[in-house]
């Protein structure tokens, strides 16, 4: 067997995969966005397809994975044949890049799995190949008047742009020139609010250096765009804060009908039988790690910023010198601007959207769901909540398992569903949500359930539970055992039995767990919860007898000033009205425990709900809403169940994190207060 | 390290006492800063606070042993926090003094308050006393 190439022993085999894994992200978000576009394919989306095919064929030749690297020339031939205009976009197209896409993920499942130089799917290249073929010769949009162009920057055009410039003329799009003349130390800024303007207006075709202006202090650029010929030019002008703009001659025409491009017979590459792309790097790769150790040691420097303005106010308590002291305010004031932002900045490297990871189960269930005949709509909630993303990559192989298993066995086929009275479409809903020290996912269909009957005595035929053995109390926990699967065949997808014990399995490495319910003929629900190890959470902070607590705001539903006059006691409770209902009171610091018993309620009320519980809470102050990172605390450390994490604020204190459900069920309980319970 | 010279222990200071913990138990030491209270610990805990952006429980070495008035009982400044290895807690003391290798050969009494005090142990002042993370965190656990 071919051993892989050299470059692969510098190349670490994990830090391969990580790459190829985000490659192939960016490319299947780029097709999904191509998928939705219709009739023109989106510039954007086809260069960063590009882009990423072009990254996945040099680092598959870089490992020493020639197949794999051949594969992805071909793919990026045909992007390019793409983006270059000699084949049209359209289902077809899209269907063969997606099915190459997919033998390169299969390509490196198998080199994870330890294969050297893995197989590709037989007539991969051969179909990717034989579209290309079919595509036109030369640049399809060179028919017609070429805008003109000064000599000097028609030498610069790369055979792209100057692809995009025609494309841009041939659909009637107004071409102009936008000149900025932006400062030496700060032209990067501005440069690129231009082009983002450009962008969002039109379609940014070059960026150009635009020579030595009259302002030794100032770059020139010059940014060429494809513009709507109704835009008005001036506000875009503007906006990207450009001194002159030059409408160039050629633009504008009338639109050329579609299908009007001449059909020519066969491909020809470019002049040097290679794309015209010029790679260019968007992202860094950075390993976790070194990112964890970046959060921690901006924590650490938070801490020294505090103990240094204390040590700083006793300096300048007695210092006499008044221009002194000034400085020495405004370059503490400057530090303390800086290594929050530099705070903000880091933490933000640690986290993600659980949309990323939700939008990976869309793009299966996308695919999957006509792949089984099956019309299937899946709505996500939740997908803003932003948890580590160590987290998140450990929960996509379990998550993309349960959806699979929901979409196989649990959503009927239309025909069966309509059988049933259900619309043809099934549902599968996605809820994400934190819970305490926790991230739920709550994944339902409302497909054909389970019954327990059927999966014991399925349980019993397959030799999971021997004849002796009682029913369990819980038949759907059969679901979970090694070898069990009541699908009756076996497909790509499901039915060879292995799967829900591995996702349980994968689960417990986390510390979190899988729960079934089912009712049959209704659906099936998945839960899986695994508890948090960093998570951003959005909270209300607030000062209670001196202590930072962090209230999450999901679970606040607003603040407000007690009237004294209003409270009153009802046996051992202090009450106020709110918003026409009785509201029950509680000190937060002395439910808590903190601070001096017995002390006067303070006048400020945060209003805490959850599901049918409301309290009121009264702290000293509310001192502002902050996305804070939650640690949880170790279960080792003992401490009020209300108290879940703590985190570091931006300032550098620190604030205990406070889980509303459990505060409720603490201070309301159960059948103790009516008032607390809607 | 030469045969006899036994094993490395952190030598820290607490109320009126001297401590010597296995050094192979203690990951590092650091001034203590920001601690917080923790609502429902029992009083040995400190509160909590952030060491390397981690949330370690903070056990007040002072009270779990029960050594009596501290050098803690002014101003809250000057404490050290002794972070150990493996666990999510770090100790709370009044000082960090020095890394001693203390004997094995050197005579160990058994101490009125428990664990070991050695004899002939290096540093000045009182006699030095032996203590295992599993004693002082047992005292935070009672």
């Amino acid at each position: 067997m071919k051993r892989a190439g050299r470059g692969f022993e510098a190349l670490d085999r994990k830090d391969f995969l990580a790459e190829m894994d985000g490659l192939l992200e960016e490319s299947r978000d780029a097709v999904a966005l191509l998928g939705k576009a219709g009739g023109e394919a989106p510039a954007g989306s086809v260069n960063a397809l590009f882009r990423a095919i072009h990254s996945v064929k040099g680092l598959s030749a870089m490992a020493g994975f020639s197949r794999l690297a051949g594969l992805a020339h071909d793919l990026e031939g045909l992007l390019d044949a793409l983006r270059m205009g000699r084949i049209d976009h359209s289902t077809e197209v899209l269907e063969v890049v997606a099915a190459a896409l997919e033998a390169i993920a299969g390509a490196a499942a198998r080199i994870e799995a330890g294969e050297p130089d893995p197989q590709l799917p037989h007539g991969a290249s051969e179909r990717i190949l034989r579209t290309v073929a079919a595509g036109r010769s030369g640049d399809a949009a060179a028919a017609g008047d070429a805008p003109r162009l000064p000599p000097d920057l028609d030498r610069m055009l790369t055979d792209y742009e100057r692809h995009r410039l025609l494309e841009c003329a041939r659909r009637g799009r107004r071409l102009a020139f936008l000149t900025l003349e932006l400062p030496l130390d700060s032209f990067d800024e501005g440069l690129r609010k231009a082009m983002d303007e450009v962008s969002r207006s039109g379609e940014l075709v070059g960026t150009f250096p635009g020579g030595a202006g009259k302002d030794p202090s100032r770059m020139v650029f010059r940014l060429l765009g494809g513009f709507p010929a109704d835009l008005p030019l001036d506000g875009v002008s503007s906006r990207a804060g450009a001194s002159v703009v030059e409408v160039l001659e050629g633009g504008g025409r009338e639109p050329e009908a579609p299908g009007a491009v001449p059909e020519l017979p066969a491909f020809v590459p470019g002049r040097d039988g290679r794309p015209s792309f010029r790679p260019m790097g968007g992202t860094v790769r950075v390993p976790l790690e070194k990112l964890a150790l970046l959060v921690n040691l901006t924590g650490e420097l938070a801490f020294s910023r505090w103990a240094l303005k204390r040590s700083l106010g006793k300096v300048l308590a007695t210092a006499t010198d008044r221009a002194a002291r000034f400085e020495a305010q405004k370059a503490f004031a400057d530090l303390d601007r800086t290594v929050t932002a530099l705070g903000r900045a880091a933490l933000a490297t640690r986290f993600v959207p659980v949309e990323q990871l939700t939008a990976r189960l869309s793009r299966v269930v996308g695919s999957m769901a006509p792949s089984l005949g099956k019309e299937v709509t899946f709505d996500v909630f939740g997908g803003e909540t932003e948890i580590d993303k160590v987290l998140a990559e450990e929960l996509t192989d379990p998550l993309l398992h349960i959806v699979r298993n929901a979409l196989d066995h649990g959503i009927e086929l239309p025909a069966e569903r309509e059988a049933a009275g259900k619309p043809r479409a099934g549902r599968l809903t996605l809820v994400v949500e934190t819970r305490g020290r926790s991230v739920a996912f709550t994944l339902a269909d409302d497909g054909r359930g389970m019954e327990g009957e059927r999966l014991v005595r399925r349980a019993r035929e397959k030799g999971l539970l021997s004849p002796f053995e009682p029913d369990p109390v819980d038949p759907l926990d059969l679901v979970f055992l090694p070898g069990f699967s009541t699908a009756q065949t076996v497909s790509a997808i499901s039915g060879r039995g292995v799967g829900l014990d591995v996702v349980r399995a994968n689960l417990a490495k986390l510390k979190g767990d899988v729960r079934v319910t089912s009712t049959p003929g209704k659906g099936t629900t998945f839960e899986v919860q695994v508890p948090m190890t960093l998570v951003l959470v959005e909270s209300l902070l607030v000062r209670a007898e001196g202590f930072f607590l962090a209230l999450p705001t999901s679970g606040v539903r607003r603040a407000f000033r007690a009237d004294p006059a209003r409270v009153e006691r009802r046996g051992e409770s202090l009450v106020t009205e709110d918003e026409g209902e009785p509201l029950p009171l509680f000190s937060l610091a002395a439910h808590l425990g903190l601070g001096s018993p017995g002390k006067a309620l303070d006048e400020t009320v945060v209003v805490v709900e959850q599901g049918p519980l409301r309290a009121g809470f009264t702290v000293s102050s509310i001192e502002g809403m902050e996305d804070v990172i939650v640690k949880p605390l170790a279960d080792v450390i003992p401490r009020s169940r209300e108290v879940t994490g703590a985190a570091e604020l931006p300032g550098g204190s620190l604030a205990l994190t406070i889980d509303a459900g459990l505060l409720l069920s603490s201070a309301l309980p159960r059948g103790a207060f009516a008032g607390g319970v809607r | 390290m030469s045969p006899n010279a036994g094993s490395p222990y952190l030598v820290f200071r607490v109320g009126g006492g001297r401590f010597g913990l296995a050094v192979d138990r203690v990951q590092g030491a650091a001034r203590a800063r920001q601690i917080v209270p923790l609502p429902g610990s029992p009083p040995e805990y400190a509160g909590v606070t952030f060491v390397r952006g981690e949330p370690l429980g903070v056990l007040d070495v002072a009270r779990a042993l029960g050594c009596g008035p501290t050098e803690r009982d002014g101003e809250r400044t000057g404490q050290f926090l002794v972070i150990l290895e493996g666990e999510r807690h770090a100790l709370l003391v009044d000082r960090i003094e020095s890394v001693e290798e203390i004997s094995d050969e050197a005579g160990v009494l058994a101490s009125p308050e428990g664990g070991n005090v050695r004899e002939g142990a290096p540093g000045d002042g009182p006699a030095l006393r032996i203590v295992t993370v599993e004693e002082v965190l047992g005292g935070g656990k009672r």
